[in-house]
């Protein structure tokens, strides 16, 4: 048996209130995605985040957006991460030319100061945070220190916010006094559409003026999805009820085994061990998890919350080498 | 068939049990007195009969109880290399790993602490890669596995796949102050070790994207390049990070010892705080590139007492520039130091910026 708990996917199968529209839509696949859809998923999308239309850009998977936007606000600007954060962000920003500086997120709190960059906060600086953090799972961000960066009209702002659905904490509604600010979304998780992939960005008004005219075509079953999962909500609320309840499960067993459970507002758990390559433990008794050794130490992991059944695999493995390392 | 040498120390962990923290020197006997029973046995024990490769390991052990005694009572195939003295000195552990050398095996464990360390780097240095199987008192040396267990699997590991050799470093710790409750180490030298990568994974989350070791070494050297200023006088501490930046410039600096750079030259090498304070008073602006020691993340105290307190005083935190390869620094909450003076700690004390690639900085906390 081998359980995939390293990419962060809803385990679930979606209902067929979305399947169905994406079998039906397959013999289209000829023509470009009729503009009318489009249209359709931007409605519901300025619905569901309550945003102005005009404030949303779309793409197939936030990965694109990200590395668009990347590449965009770049240019002469110097780049602010925190460290750890979702990988992709770190190796994209690698490839421009920018200087980059990183803040260390302390454990346990894992939280983001700008306290260390007031003067760096001067300059014209592009920063990138993710919120929830990945792989720490934590709210790294208090919205006034959000409100503090943004008043600097040197900076742009990319807020993360791929796990909103399982934290509930955005800063969206910020866009309409702020031009600066992007928060980036997508279905991928909450909406468990990480197959087909739609991402979005919710951009005040400099970041909207920046994307005009660079649209790229978005594919037909990708703009269905999209539009079915945002019309039948309830499958995704659902999903992550059973997250928080499973998350509760998990952390309460681990901490019992004397592994430490890192704060999460996401569909994954970051923690803490005593025993060195335990990633790689996890993987010979059949559970892949998500190796964070370059990142932290090989002693942390991070696992996606599965099935129960899923789950109760992951954590029978996680006892038996706890039991293993007893010396 | 693989040839692997395998070195035991079997005074190595005496003195722990009678709290003498070690058995440097003739403090052994005394341990022996005390009634100090030697623990390597069980420690080899437990790490062959971790080791699922040994079908394919053609073993050279050194004799007696430096090896054989052990070994043969498990049953595994081997090979006597050399001889050695009645009572084992660091001599014969010398002795036998250069013999091994020329028997041209590919990996060298040895079980021990920092003193067989030392010995070993001594005997072969950074020709062939080691094995260490923790069984000293003091192991501060970043060379050990976690227990034997672990250094199966590192075995393993090397046998069944290539994997990625990495310099750590080896402590030279001062054994009579430690018995006083000193910590005082000095960097001794490197060894090479087989880095062993977690296995993984294909898929999105891939954390496999990045660069090597060196490669990060050489990028963190170039930004350093790129950014030193003329008419400043810099000291560079020991370690292979720091070394990068002179083997860039094609300029020769000793590993383990403070240098001094200034306009493309090197002015000094291996300085004390003599030579430091007085190349100070000869030079209006001055600075210090160090890098983080050991695990832990000391950047001075550790390997570095050379950087005094008078040192550090004069020089000033805002000329401390840091340096670090990104595996050095993952994980650790907190940089620190220990510089035996609670004013010049207290100074340094605050968040830092380190350069850990070509225009690439962290910012991160020093504590104390």
């Amino acid at each position: 048996m081998l359980v995939r708990l390293d990419r962060n996917e809803m385990p679930i199968k979606l209902p067929r209130e979305i399947t169905d529209p994406i079998k039906e839509s397959i013999e289209f696949l000829n023509r470009y995605t009729p503009q009318s859809k489009v249209d359709e998923l931007i409605s519901l999308l300025s619905k569901y985040t309550n945003s102005p239309k005009n404030s949303i850009i779309i793409s197939s998977a936030s990965d694109i957006l990200l590395k668009e936007f990347i590449y965009l606000f770049s240019k002469n600007r110097q780049i602010i991460l925190a460290d750890p954060s979702f990988f992709l962000i770190n190796a994209t920003c690698r490839k421009t030319y920018s200087s980059i500086l990183k803040v260390r997120l302390k454990e346990p709190e894992f939280k983001f100061s700008i306290v260390p960059l007031i003067d760096e906060l001067k300059k014209p600086t592009l920063i990138i945070l993710d919120n929830p953090n990945n792989p720490t799972g934590n709210i790294i961000l208090d919205k006034n220190e959000v409100k503090l960066i943004l008043e600097n009209e040197n900076i742009i702002f990319l807020v993360d916010e791929a796990y909103f659905e399982f934290s509930n904490v955005s800063y969206a509604n910020l866009i309409a006094d702020y031009p600066n600010l992007a928060i980036l979304r997508t279905l991928s998780k909450g909406f468990g559409l990480s197959g087909l992939g739609v991402g979005y960005i919710i951009g005040g008004e400099t970041v909207q003026k920046r994307f005009l005219g660079i649209n790229t075509m978005l594919p037909y079953l990708n703009v269905v999805a999209g539009i079915s999962a945002l019309k039948n909500k309830n499958y995704a609320i659902e999903y992550i009820k059973e997250v928080e309840k499973e998350k509760n499960r998990i952390r309460n067993v681990a901490l019992k085994l004397d592994i430490s459970v890192f704060k999460s507002y996401s569909n994954f758990l970051l923690m803490k061990t005593k025993i060195p390559n335990i990633s790689k433990k996890l993987t010979e008794q059949g559970v892949l998890v998500l190796d964070v050794s370059k990142q932290l130490s090989s002693e942390y992991f991070r696992v996606t919350i599965g099935t129960r059944i899923e789950n109760d695999y992951f954590l029978g493995a996680l006892e038996k080498i706890t039991y293993q390392n007893r010396d | 068939m693989r040839k692997i040498g395998l070195i035991i120390n079997p005074i190595a962990g005496m003195g722990g049990s009678v709290g003498l923290k070690g058995t440097d020197g003739d403090i052994y006997k005394k341990a022996i007195r005390m009634g100090a029973k030697p623990i390597t046995p069980d420690r080899i024990r437990s790490f062959l009969s971790n080791l699922k490769t040994k079908g394919k390991i053609h073993l050279l052990v050194a004799p007696g109880n430096m090896g054989a005694n052990i070994v043969k009572e498990t049953g595994i195939k081997f090979e006597i290399i050399g001889d050695i003295s009645q009572e084992t000195t660091a001599e014969d552990t010398k002795k036998i790993a250069k013999m091994m050398k020329q028997q041209n095996i590919e990996l060298l464990i040895f079980c021990g602490g920092d003193g067989t360390a030392r010995d070993i780097h001594d005997a072969i240095g950074l020709s062939i890669p080691v094995v260490a199987i923790p069984s000293g008192v003091k192991m501060f040396s970043a060379i050990f596995a976690i227990n034997p267990r672990a250094a199966a699997g590192i075995v393993d590991k090397f046998i069944k796949e290539t994997v990625e050799i990495q310099e750590n470093e080896v402590l030279d710790i001062n054994e009579e102050s430690f018995r006083e409750g000193i910590l005082d180490s000095r960097l001794y030298g490197y060894l090479n070790v087989p880095k062993v990568i977690n296995l993984l994974q294909a898929g999105k989350d891939s954390s496999k994207i990045g660069r090597s070791i060196e490669e990060n070494k050489h990028e963190v050297a170039q930004h350093v390049i790129e950014n030193l200023e003329d008419d400043t006088l810099y000291f560079l501490g020991p370690g292979t990070t720091v070394k990068a930046i002179t083997d860039q410039l094609k300029l020769k600096k000793s590993l383990l010892g403070v240098d001094a750079l200034y306009n493309g030259k090197i002015i000094g090498i291996d300085l004390n705080e003599c030579g430091i304070l007085e190349l100070l008073n000869k030079h209006k602006k001055a600075k210090i590139i160090v890098s983080p020691i050991g695990g832990q993340g000391f950047i001075f105290g550790r390997g570095n007492k050379q950087f005094t307190p008078k040192v550090l005083k004069k020089i000033g935190k805002k000329n401390i520039e840091i340096v670090s390869t990104e595996e050095k620094i993952k994980g650790l909450r907190c940089l620190m130091v220990d510089t035996g003076d609670i004013k010049t700690d207290e100074m340094l004390k605050g968040l830092a910026k380190v350069i850990i690639g070509y225009k690439e900085e962290l910012i991160i906390e020093i504590e104390c």
